[in-house]
């Protein structure tokens, strides 16, 4: 999305943010404050689920489907199927809160793979690289999805597939920026005159001084995963049923929006909470960074 | 300049005929799978093996491949029209021309009778929305950042977030709660056809509502730090103590610097516009390009995603280039460089 601007910062800026960084002041900003807290509440409650969800995620209550509206006995109400809205909504959130930061870490994995090798091994591994990843970002993400989701078949494994596929190669991007401003750095050269191999170099001089920006995108990443992942749901190739899921909860609920919006509601809000608990971080870590 | 276009246009034929090779892999990788899916579930084995042989599916990916492109390109005739098939597809352009994108299994329909309705529509979507968001997050953006720190920077920057938040189809999901079901002011999807009883006009306004309230927060944010740049640069200070008026600076010294970023980021975003563009129709059952290809990808009809993404590919290639064009000639330093 937005990050662009990283790719932008001059060397000076990346140290910057690197000796922020060191010193984990995430409490000096409040944005990135308030955005912490939002994941961490989701964070228990997901791992609470089985715990504290008033019932079983698939449970059918067939006395409430008379009257599916939030009531004492569901605070959020039941879905058409007479199924706890807020039950399934703690079970919703382990699986997003796995799928997402999981795709996000296969995704980095691979992007900043990506990106130190177009960085520093030299001009032609860096134009096959960049190729590569041109032809994969010149489509439009939804399209990327879809085809891929499509063809593969919805599974866990299959999502975090085409999230690395999707987003492996801007990452990438930012690293092979990052990296081709280090390497001219006097402590690259230091390490090459004492004779440490090409792997060392990459993943002992260059990467670590490369997570500032990185720390920053896999925050706005982990929040974009959460809008690709229901959106996925939302357009029916989401993760098979009956398992609870945010997007395809508020996908089954659409149709019945003008009797029972709430059905539709409840999942979207607990979406763009989440989301919005990222960004949050991501924006509150940018500032301390640029600070 | 030439010279530069030329380079670019090459690189952008070679990118689409790269990507539409991979989406012809994903989609026919497996020899029988246009036949299958041609044919349907209820089809028998031995049907769809007849098929196979008859489109020549065993063949090697990259001939295939080739011969879809020849097809085209109206070297070749489609397969699919043949009479001795049966299948009852014929394109009343015939079965060899330029430009013949196949026939399409889920509409019954030749695929170029199918997919510029659909693209035109979405063009007055996206259109429609683009005319809102430009002017509404240029306002907000300069005025918040010329003044960074102030009371309107501040909520900008709180409202934005809060806006990107939002997934499109949360927020039609809002909308149409609030709009529709509570008040009923606005009709709940959008056909395009009045038979509902509401006008096109009034089936317009939450898709573009929603368009432009997940985009103009990105947009103005973008463009308020580009003009939170340009503001520091010397030539402002210089222009201000010349004693220019503040209106006078803004106008004729930021404004023009500023919106060379946003032009050129915006284009190269346009990937990330379609998607929400796609998202929309599918929230209200808008007649457009995206909700086709969605549909047409769930019921496997091959012609039309591979005729599809090649226009949504070249769309957005070509939206690539014009951004880079646009840097150069709205950037003297490399335009003469």
């Amino acid at each position: 999305m937005s990050s662009e601007s990283v790719i932008d910062a001059p060397a000076t800026e990346i140290r910057a943010s690197r000796r922020r960084f060191r010193r984990w002041g995430i409490l000096r900003s409040t944005t990135a404050t308030v955005g912490l807290a939002i994941i961490l509440i989701w964070v228990v409650l997901a791992v609470l689920a089985p715990v504290i969800s008033p019932y079983p995620p698939n449970e059918q209550d067939y006395l409430a489907m008379a009257d599916p509206t939030p009531s004492w006995g569901h605070w959020l109400g039941t879905d058409n199927l007479g199924r706890d809205i807020l039950s399934r909504l703690l079970w919703g959130a382990r699986t997003v809160l796995t799928v997402a930061p999981l795709s996000v870490t296969v995704a980095m994995i691979v992007g900043i793979t990506m990106g130190l090798l177009a960085g520093y091994c030299g001009p032609i591994v860096d134009a096959v690289i960049s190729r590569i990843s041109d032809i994969v970002l010149s489509f439009p993400i939804i399209v990327l999805y879809v085809i891929l989701i499509a063809n593969l078949g919805p599974s866990i494994l299959n999502i975090i597939v085409a999230t690395t596929v999707a987003s492996a190669p801007g990452i990438g991007r930012i690293v092979r920026g990052l990296v081709l401003e280090l390497r001219t750095q006097e402590y690259v050269a230091a390490a090459k005159l004492r004779g440490e191999s090409a792997l060392y170099i990459m993943l002992v001089e260059l990467l670590p001084n490369c997570r500032g920006p990185l720390i920053v995108d896999a925050a706005l990443r982990i929040g974009y995963t959460t809008i690709t992942i229901g959106l996925l749901g939302f357009i029916g190739l989401g993760l098979p049923p009956p398992n609870p899921d945010w997007g395809g909860m508020a996908k089954d609920a659409t149709a019945m929006i003008s009797v029972w919006p709430h059905m539709a509601m409840f999942p979207c809000l607990a979406i763009v909470s989440l989301v919005l608990g990222f960004n949050l971080l991501a924006d509150g870590l940018k500032d301390l960074a640029d600070r | 300049m030439a010279r530069f276009i030329g380079k670019r246009l090459a690189i952008m034929l070679i990118t689409l005929v790269a990507a539409s090779f991979l989406v012809f892999a994903v989609s026919e990788f497996t020899p029988g799978s246009v036949a299958r899916k041609t044919l349907g579930p209820y089809a028998n084995q031995e049907q769809v093996d007849i098929l196979s042989q008859r489109l020549r599916s065993n063949d090697p990916l990259l001939i295939r491949y080739t011969r879809w492109l020849g097809i085209i390109l109206g070297l070749e005739a489609d397969p699919l029209q043949d009479k001795s098939l049966g299948l009852g597809f014929t394109d009343p352009r015939g079965a060899r021309y330029f430009g013949n994108l196949g026939y399409s299994t889920l509409y019954k329909l030749p695929v170029n009778d199918v997919i510029w309705d659909r693209l035109s529509a979405t063009g007055l979507l996206a259109g429609l929305s683009f005319a809102l968001i430009v002017p509404l997050s240029l306002v907000v953006g300069v005025a918040s950042g010329v003044r960074i720190g102030s009371k309107l920077d501040r909520g900008l920057s709180a409202t934005s977030i809060v806006l990107t938040s939002i997934p499109e189809f949360a927020s039609g999901v809002f909308l149409t709660a609030f709009f529709v079901v509570l008040l009923g002011w606005l009709p709940g999807t959008s056909p395009l056809s009045t038979t509902g009883g509401w006008s096109v006009a009034s089936q317009m306004v939450l898709p573009v509502a929603v368009l432009v309230l997940y985009d103009f927060g990105y947009v103005a944010r973008m463009i308020r730090a580009s003009v939170a740049e340009v503001v520091r640069r010397p030539y402002v200070r210089t222009a201000t103590l010349k004693g220019l008026s503040r209106r006078k600076v803004i106008m004729r010294h930021v404004l023009r610097n500023a919106m060379i970023a946003p032009f050129t980021v915006l284009l190269l975003q346009v990937n990330f516009l379609l998607s929400g563009v796609v998202v929309t129709e599918l929230v209200f059952a808008y007649p457009g390009f995206g909700r086709m290809l969605l549909e047409a990808s769930l019921f496997g009809d091959i012609s039309v995603i591979e005729a599809a993404t090649l226009v949504t590919l070249t769309i957005a290639i070509l939206c690539q280039l014009i951004g880079d064009l646009g840097y150069m000639v709205l950037n003297p330093r490399i335009r003469i460089s």
